[in-house]
């Protein structure tokens, strides 16, 4: 580079003070603070928005929740009605209609759901890669309750047929209320 | 900074981390501390103060919604300036950036250096002003960046996009006309 460059360079180094000393128009510094008192309304307007948000996530959950148990509870109030004229005069009914889950098992998977919406929440706002984590051990507890409960159902059901076998027997065919068609449900006899 | 995992301590570091919680005052301090240099950069590349003034408050503004992703490798000043300049270039790109057109190339070429020193202390900085606002916004960015913010030649490419061999010829050419024009305005 010639030495003219360097000249002005060396104008600018010894005058840099002067270009900096403009000053913005009269009443900058309110214009911004409003501008600053918007953002911040922004701000806050979305942050409300996220928590109304959560909260229809929250009563969906719950709605969920109410209409799960009271399901639950008719069909097992329907299956106990089912079963009861029969209950009286059939030994098979009255030792399996009972399908026992443990309502500490329903108790701890409606807690799982809640902590579920609540951990999808957070993972909205933050993506954090912790909730993620947090996220999948629910669903895997949840998947694992599931199991657990299926297969506390299939047992409860295979050793109430098991028990019911050994006490009356596919040879009690004397007993008009006790004849099983091919599928191995009873029916009637006539 | 040499060490890039280096953090560097701000005067202001209470004022900065208040910011980061969304403390409103201290975001106004942060403006009534630095709104001047800012606005100064602003202006140099728009030439117009109500939109240098725009930019420069928009600059702050987002500044403070993305103040966690400052992290301290340079000086907040340096930061804050970064996002002026970066925003000031985007607004004159949107106005259609002036390029550089094989006519003006042809004329730059036909320039003739001032090579007396002379000329230069004769020069008075509101001629220097003047040329500066009368050079095409290419020409105004990169003598500006280099000669009053101090940013190096590397730098510049970086923030205008352009190769360093490119930059380097783009400061010489501008170097060229503002004293053709500083000359013409005499």
């Amino acid at each position: 580079m010639s030495n003219n460059h360097d000249y002005i360079e060396e104008f600018f180094e010894q005058n840099r003070k002067e270009f900096q000393s403009e000053e913005p128009g009269f009443g900058h510094f309110n214009r911004f603070a409003r501008k600053l008192e918007k953002l911040h309304d922004e701000a806050d307007g979305e942050a409300k928005s996220s928590n109304s948000r959560f909260s229809i996530y929250g009563i969906a959950a719950g709605l969920v929740i109410l209409l799960s148990s009271v399901g639950i509870l008719f069909f097992s109030t329907a299956d106990d009605q089912l079963a009861s004229p029969a209950a009286n005069s059939n030994e098979y009914y009255q030792s399996s209609d009972a399908i026992p889950i443990s309502s500490n098992s329903l108790q701890r998977m409606n807690e799982l759901e809640v902590e579920y919406l609540q951990l999808k929440f957070k993972y909205s706002q933050t993506n954090d890669s912790a909730i993620l984590a947090k996220i999948r051990e629910n669903l895997s507890e949840r998947a694992a309750y599931i199991e657990s409960m299926r297969s506390e159902q299939s047992l409860n059901s295979y050793t109430t047929n098991a028990s019911h076998e050994q006490c009356c027997g596919f040879g009690n065919e004397f007993n008009p209320h006790n004849q099983r068609d091919l599928y191995g449900q009873v029916s009637a006899a006539h | 900074m040499s060490n890039q995992s280096e953090k560097y301590i701000n005067v202001h570091q209470e004022l900065i981390d208040r910011c980061r919680e969304h403390d409103q005052e201290a975001q106004k301090d942060i403006y009534r501390l630095y709104y001047k240099a800012m606005y100064n950069t602003s202006l140099r590349l728009m030439k117009d103060t109500h939109l240098a003034e725009d930019i420069m408050q928009i600059a702050f503004l987002k500044a403070f919604k993305k103040i966690h992703t400052y992290n301290n490798t340079s000086s907040f000043g340096a930061w804050l300036k970064r996002i002026v300049i970066n925003e000031s270039i985007s607004q004159l790109r949107k106005n259609k950036y002036e390029y550089y057109t094989e006519e003006e190339e042809r004329l730059e070429q036909s320039v003739k250096p001032v090579t007396s020193k002379s000329e230069w202390k004769r020069a008075s900085i509101r001629k220097v002003k003047e040329s500066m606002n009368d050079l095409n916004d290419r020409y105004r960015t990169i003598i500006s960046l280099v000669l009053l913010e101090g940013y190096d030649l590397q730098e510049v490419a970086e923030i205008m996009d352009v190769s360093y061999s490119n930059a380097r010829v783009l400061f010489m050419r501008a170097k060229n006309s503002l004293q053709k024009l500083v000359l013409e305005n005499e």
